[in-house]
Parts: structure tokens; C-alpha cells; sequence
């Protein structure tokens, strides 16, 4: 699990322009049609609870990656694409990732996009718009 | 810096906003599994050598997270032991629901780089052979506090007779980090 650590590149600028809320409610409104009123509704705020590292390591011991990418699972085989969309959303949202919505697939139930799949779910792979540095075996980690 | 690493293994607990049915009194629970995967990783080429199971699928995700962290050290040890250490590889943890327990369990995948024909075609064999996997039977890598159960394949890895020897329960009281690799008692082995 060893990988060689690429800095980021400072002159890869993020575009002042870009919005992420623009850019996962123009995806929203794309992949996912509104529910009828009165089919969903609000529950605000969302409870989100993020599990701390139970390990906890020195940095020079650390294997740290660059990635710009992540799996998510289980998503259950019975999920509608609103549903697939707000688990992307709420879990970008508590680990401060900007997925790639512009580049996100128009269709997370075909076979294409369902990786691993089982009995019951599946995983997802999400492309992220930005590389995060990952570590790989949980030690250690602030979020 | 520090806080800007992402744990490769995350355990999440969300409750949705915006998706509750109508038929329920209180906010659905959702626990979800996020696995940071590295860039050069291809999701299409990718060469599966070993499955690993035993790994509780709990809402903490802390145990799974030794649990990995334990076969990590493992790996490294059976590689560097075989002066196989420059070879990479990657842990996929996939939720699979357990027909026979009905409940959710961790298959770790373990994947290689591609096979590139001429350079790297004994890739697998070389995996399998330096992590103790040296014939076509599973082995169970005793913890002492669990097991773990590793194969070559999914259908090994799910047969009855090897579950009967895994512990259903993982317990915290006692952590040894040392694997012990013994062959499960399965067909061909009693």
C-alpha cells in the first residue's frame, strides 16, 4: 500500500468560478427528477457522525497517498438515484471532498457503475474534482 | 497538511436530510464505507489474487480498521520475507450481507496491477506464494482475539465447513498482532 507522495501542483489553480452547489444541484436536477411532493420529506439537520481513527501513529509512519477517488458501500441494490446522489452528497459534505459532479455517470444502476456487486448492494466509485492526500491505514488521522 | 489527509478507511453514519419516508417516526441511519483508492488505480484492470473474510462490518468500523491495519503488516512482512517488497498491492473492503448469519461481513479484495504480458506474468503466483497461500486450499491466519479466513477465490472462502471454524463474534479484550498462518480443517486437509 506504499505510494510514492506527489505534492500538489501549485499552478493548478482552482477555477474562481466554480460553485459546488451549483454544479451538485445542476447534477441533482439531471440524474435525479424531483420526488412528488409529499413522496420525501425534509428532516433537517442531517445527523452525521464521522468515527474516529482508533489507532493512532507517528507521521514518519505514515503511508500517505494522492488520490482522486473513493469507493462508497454499500449502496443497497433496492436505492433510487436520488438517494445513490444525497449519500454522495452527505458524505463529500462531511469529509470536505468536492466529487466531480459535472463528470458523475447519468445512470448509477446500470452494471457499469455498479462495482462489486452482492446480493444485496453494491459500490459505488466517485471521481473527485480535486485530489485529496489519503492515508492508507487509518492511523493517525485529523479530520 | 495534517488535517488535510483523508482516511483511506472511513466509517460514516449519516442520517439523510431530504429523504425520509413518509412511514417512519425517526431519521433513517445509514452507515457507509469510503475507501480512497490511489490515482493510478484502474477499477477495469485490476488483477484479483486473494480474498480475505472475517472482517466485522460494524457502525464504528474500528475493529475492521485493526483488522486491516493487522493484514497490511502482514503483507508487508510475507513480501519483504520473500524479497517481494516493491510489489504493490491494494485492499478493496467489500459489505457482504452472510447468507447463513444474516448479517453484514467484510471480504477484503486484494488486488495487483495489471499483468503486462513478458514482464510481470507470475504476478498472482508471486502474491500468493509470499502471502502463504501455496496451494489451491485457504489458510486461516490466527489472531488469537479472531481469524481470518484466506482463499483464492470466492467459492472456498464461503464454504460452510471453513465458517465453522472462523469465531462469530470479533472480541476486543485481546489483541495480538501477530498473525498465525495455519490450514483450515477443510476437504482434503483432515
Amino acid at each position: 500500500m506504499a505510494e510514492t507522495i506527489v505534492p500538489p501542483d501549485d499552478n493548478d489553480s482552482p477555477d474562481p468560478n466554480y460553485d459546488a452547489e451549483v454544479a451538485y444541484r445542476a447534477y441533482l436536477r439531471a440524474v435525479a427528477p424531483p420526488f412528488p411532493l409529499g413522496q420525501f420529506q425534509e428532516v433537517c439537520p442531517a445527523e452525521i457522525s464521522v468515527r474516529a481513527a482508533l489507532l493512532q501513529g507517528e507521521s514518519r509512519h505514515l503511508k500517505r497517498f494522492q488520490s482522486a477517488v473513493f469507493l462508497l458501500s454499500p449502496i443497497p441494490n433496492t436505492s433510487q438515484p436520488i438517494q445513490i446522489i444525497h449519500s454522495i452528497y452527505e458524505t463529500a459534505k462531511c469529509l470536505n471532498l468536492e466529487p466531480d459532479w459535472a463528470n458523475l455517470p447519468p445512470n448509477w444502476l446500470i452494471s457499469d457503475q455498479k462495482h462489486f456487486p452482492q446480493a444485496t448492494n453494491f459500490t459505488i466509485f466517485v471521481p473527485l474534482r480535486e485530489e485529496v492526500l489519503a492515508g492508507a491505514d487509518g492511523d493517525g488521522i485529523t479530520l | 497538511m495534517w488535517n488535510q489527509i483523508k482516511r483511506c478507511f472511513s466509517s460514516l453514519h449519516l442520517t439523510f436530510a431530504g429523504l425520509l419516508l413518509p412511514s417512519s417516526t425517526c431519521p433513517q441511519g445509514v452507515s457507509l464505507l469510503v475507501q480512497f483508492m490511489p490515482l493510478h488505480w484502474n477499477p477495469v484492470c485490476r488483477i484479483k489474487a486473494l480474498l480475505l473474510r472475517n472482517f466485522p462490518f460494524d457502525d464504528k468500523g474500528s475493529l475492521t480498521r485493526i483488522l486491516l491495519h493487522v493484514i497490511e503488516g502482514y503483507f508487508d512482512s510475507c513480501l519483504r520475507k520473500n524479497g517481494q517488497e516493491e510489489l504493490e498491492y491494494y485492499l478493496v473492503l467489500t459489505p457482504t450481507l452472510m447468507e447463513m448469519t444474516k448479517t453484514m461481513e467484510g471480504i477484503v479484495n486484494v488486488y495487483l496491477p495489471p499483468i503486462d504480458p513478458g514482464v510481470n506474468t507470475d504476478l498472482v503466483q508471486r502474491f500468493l506464494h509470499s502471502a502463504g497461500l501455496r496451494d489451491a486450499h485457504p489458510v486461516i491466519l490466527s489472531l488469537e482475539w479472531t481469524s481470518i479466513l484466506m482463499a483464492g477465490n470466492i467459492g472456498d472462502l464461503m464454504k460452510p465447513e471453513y465458517l465453522r471454524q472462523l469465531p462469530e463474534t470479533v472480541s476486543t479484550d485481546h489483541h495480538r498482532t501477530r498473525p498465525r498462518h495455519t490450514a483450515p480443517r477443510g476437504p482434503g486437509r483432515l
